[in-house]
């Protein structure tokens, strides 16, 4: 998404004031152990993130942003630890800077502070996993299943995937428990309506006959078929038949008795008999004392059990017997089980309670609207609602408990006196006085409509509920679909690529390398193959550099498949240290040939794989940077290949010659150390390293005398006269530098050594400079592009001096 | 680019117009949910899945 082009850090942990140009492309830092590298890894994660994973985590206690991230002269202002990033940003095709100081890290400024901008540094903020470390990239590789695909989900962002699908689970249970209700209501209006027509069971044919009777009463036409649309009263206008609006008498004293005896009996049978059940499991919840701490830690016991595959606890850290800690977790699993089924037959009981207490909140709706009510009417409400809330409570498992009582009572109890009021309304319409057959005939038509139609509303919201319900149900269903076959599609690709991206690196003794990355139970296992021996952990029998090597090429895996073509900036620090040299060689061959489009900016205490990066190419010659030195005073010091002579420059327009003396030299010893290394000069061994600047330099001068008489005698051996120029043009040039620089070298070792320098002056020592830059151009591809040193190919047996461009090539193998 | 999470995204919803049990609307809304800047909420969702309209297609 996004390439560097330079960053800027200042009073930021190890670092007091550093710039660097990165130019976009990949970009390697070299230095010893302690010589500020990670400093600069810290300030881009910072930058990009607001915050730094050195300082978070196991292991880092007390460590916080503020007070560690700032220098540690600089630890009281953390105003001025500050990191500036500039970028490139290929997709928008457009250039911006972020800067954050460690004061107000979540408070970058931008620039240009435009929305496409802010969107493309929020999307970095969140992959902070464009900054990895040896020990972040390895854990991919030596972890158990269970914390790995933790990583791995993480990485992926995969906890949204789980979050999405609970949230459609959720949404499937809530159109679940409203069909219930919708059917609770279609079920309470089908009710009143048998009620009122006084008949047991609703079908089409007696419902028309006790209809047709009362429109025989009125000299009505029968009604023929009941229709969706059919009108029981059609008609009833035009006899003028007084009607009452409201229950008739017999449908008044129904509804009555139906209240009552609801209440009485706790309504149907099934009610009854699922409130005794759930008194009994209730009774042997609370019989047993340890049922309910069961049933609160049966999905923990499951969990735990999935969690445990390595010798410590998933929850205290304690080291256990990993196969005792199972057996611990099974027993109190298989303890639970019961818990499980005790809990779930309450929550059964509890459905169908709420069912009927839809049911009974119709009937008090329904005597609720008998004139004889009066001022009854607002407790008959009161009470309504209270057994709305008494539904509600019963949905969690703490509110079915508390609802003991209540259902030992007599859930559907009225409070108070309201029993004895309903049995007063009873009375009072028993006493109302006795219509004209045709006045009740009328008004039993009106009442039967009425009903007929809360029967149709009910029961088409109740085939909308249904649909709801269907869609919640396919919804979820298709998203655990979709969702496990995009996963296994993912694993199975992160498994080629990861497999294909080691076997480019082990071509040579593990070419048929396989991985298998199983996905299981909140696990992500991966076995390897290890010399067709079969299929292993990683950490089975693989050395460390190769586990290393898994560890990046999983990373690099995984990364293309959460950032794709967005994958335009890694920060990689020191992770492959334990890789062999030659499988180094093919790591660079890897990320140049499978991430082209990517900005490696490789971190490394190794001055040869720093030299690999660049002689293959991964780097380009003015891409790198050396740390050499750190103290608490200055920070890195560091040589800048490729601003060395700009800087010398500057240090004599400054007259400071010990200064610029100081820094040819150690450019010197940079340069003679690389070009021993590329043109395989001899040297005596040294085991620690310290290899003199002269003696490096002398070797590496003869070494290219001998590599120029060969490629001499090569070009004549097959008669290349063009080659034979060229070389011959080159001894000639190297002879007269030879000439010039060897006088010279002393004044270098004077100045810095023997504290001589004050005899020199810039004058003095302008002419040594510019003929040691001389010198060290002659074994450097001269294509701008390239700037390249010359090197062997192959290093063991080589047949060519050529640089990486190709433009400069001298055979060295005779006819 | 479209993440994992668009890719399953965008499968789920073809699939879900091809059971004939969600209409465009449906479908329609529930990208527009998902595209939003806040995780959608089970109660969206089933407000979503309880429109009751859906057999029009969109204009």
């Amino acid at each position: 998404m996004i390439q560097i082009e330079s960053i800027q850090i200042e009073e930021f942990r190890g670092i007091r004031d550093l710039k660097l140009a990165m130019n976009r492309g990949s970009f390697a830092i070299s230095g010893p152990n302690g010589s500020g590298k990670s400093g600069v890894v810290d300030a881009i994660q910072f930058v990009l993130t607001g915050d730094v994973a050195r300082l978070r985590g196991a292991g880092t206690g007390d460590l916080t942003l503020s007070e560690h991230a700032p220098h540690v002269e600089k630890r009281n202002d953390p105003e001025a630890a500050r990191v500036v990033l500039t970028v490139y940003i290929p997709h928008l095709k457009k250039s911006a800077s972020i800067a954050r100081t460690v004061k107000k890290p979540k408070h970058p400024q931008i620039t240009p502070d435009d929305p496409d901008i802010r969107e493309v540094f929020s999307y970095m903020a969140e992959h902070p996993e464009t900054t990895l470390s040896r020990r972040d990239i390895i854990k991919f590789i030596l972890t158990e299943a269970t914390q790995r695909s933790r990583d791995v989900q993480t990485l992926l962002k995969l906890d949204d995937i789980d979050q999405t699908r609970a949230t459609l689970k959720t949404t499937e249970n809530k159109l679940l428990n409203e069909q219930a209700t919708a059917k609770a209501v279609a079920d309470s209006a089908e009710d009143s309506l048998k009620r009122h027509l006084d008949l047991a069971v609703l079908k089409p044919d007696d419902l028309l006959s006790v209809v047709n009777k009362r429109r025989k009463t009125l000299g009505l036409d029968a009604t023929a078929k009941l229709e969706k649309d059919t009108d029981l009263s059609e008609g009833l206008l035009e006899t003028g038949a007084k009607s009452e609006v409201g229950a008739t008498k017999e449908s008044a004293l129904a509804d009555i008795k139906a209240l009552s005896d609801g209440v009485a009996s706790g309504l149907e049978a099934a009610s009854q008999a699922a409130v005794k059940g759930f008194l009994q499991n209730l009774s042997k919840l609370q019989a047993d004392t340890e049922m309910l701490p069961l049933i609160r830690r049966v999905s923990f016991f499951q969990a735990g059990l999935n969690l445990v595959d390595g010798p410590n606890c998933p929850l205290c850290d304690l080291d256990w017997d990993m196969n005792k800690l199972r057996a611990h977790l099974k027993a109190k699993l298989e303890k639970s089980r019961e818990a499980q089924s005790l809990r779930d037959r309450l929550i059964e009981g509890a459905q169908t309670v709420s069912a009927e207490i839809v049911r009974l909140r119709a009937l008090i709706a329904g005597v609720a609207r008998l004139p004889e009510v009066k001022d009854l009417g607002g407790r008959l409400s009161e009470w309504s609602g209270g057994l709305g809330a008494f539904a509600e409570s019963l949905t969690s498992l703490d509110g079915i408990i508390a609802a003991k009582e209540r259902f030992e009572l007599g859930w559907a109890a009225a409070p108070g006196t309201l029993g004895d009021d309903i049995d007063s309304v009873h009375k009072t319409v028993l006493a109302r006085p006795d219509k004209s057959a045709t006045a009740e005939a009328s008004s039993f038509l009106v009442l039967a409509q009425e009903r007929l139609n809360n029967l149709r509303v009910a029961r088409r919201n109740l085939e909308d509920k249904k649909a709801n319900a269907t869609r919640g149900k396919s919804a979820y269903r298709l998203y655990c679909d979709v969702s496990e076959a995009a996963l296994v599609k993912l694993y199975h690709e992160v498994e080629e690529d990861f497999a294909a991206y080691y076997r480019q690196i082990n071509h040579d003794d593990e070419g048929e390398f396989k991985a298998k990355l199983e996905p299981a139970d909140g696990k992500l296992g991966l076995l390897v193959d290890f010399h067709k021996k079969g299929m292993f952990p990683p950490g089975a029998y693989h050395s460390e550099g190769h586990q290393d090597g898994m560890g990046v090429c999983l990373y690099l895996a995984l990364m293309k498949r959460v950032l794709g073509a967005y994958f335009t900036v890694t920060v990689l620090d020191d992770v492959v240290m334990s890789v062999d040299s030659q499988h180094r060689k093919q790591f660079c061959k890897l990320l140049k040939t499978n991430f082209p489009g990517t900005q490696f900016i490789i971190t490394t205490h190794d001055q040869v794989w720093a030299r690999q990066l660049r002689t293959e190419g991964v780097v380009g010659a003015k891409s790198e940077v050396a740390f050499h030195t750190w103290t608490v005073e200055t920070g890195p010091v560091l040589d800048e290949v490729a601003e060395v002579w700009d800087k010398i420059d500057a240090d004599l327009a400054k007259n400071e010659v010990p200064t610029a003396a100081a820094r040819l030299r150690r450019h010197l010893e940079y340069v003679a150390s690389d070009l021993a290394d590329e043109l395989g000069a001899k040297v005596h061994y040294r085991a620690d390293g310290g290899y003199d600047m002269g003696e490096l330099l002398g070797a590496v001068i003869g070494r290219q005398g001998e590599l120029l008489k060969m490629a001499m005698k090569a070009a004549k051996s097959w008669d290349d006269k063009e080659q034979t120029e060229k070389i011959d043009a080159l001894q000639k040039a190297r002879a007269q530098i030879l000439a010039d620089s060897n006088g010279e070298q002393w004044v270098i070792n004077k100045a810095i050594h023997y504290n001589e320098w004050a005899d020199l002056s810039r004058n003095d020592f302008r002419p040594v400079v510019m003929v040691f830059r001389k010198l060290i151009e002659l074994f450097r591809c001269n294509k701008p592009k390239c700037d390249s040193w010359l090197s062997l190919t192959p290093r063991n047996d080589p047949v060519e001096l050529r640089c990486p461009c190709g433009s400069t090539h001298l055979n060295l193998k005779e006819k | 680019m479209a993440t994992i999470q668009d890719q399953i995204l965008e499968e789920f919803c073809q699939r879900l117009a091809k059971t004939g049990e969600f209409s465009e609307v449906h479908v329609k809304k529930v990208r527009d949910l998902f595209a939003g800047s806040k995780k959608p909420k089970a109660t969206d969702l089933t407000k979503v899945f309880s429109d009751q309209e859906p057999k029009d297609k969109l204009p």
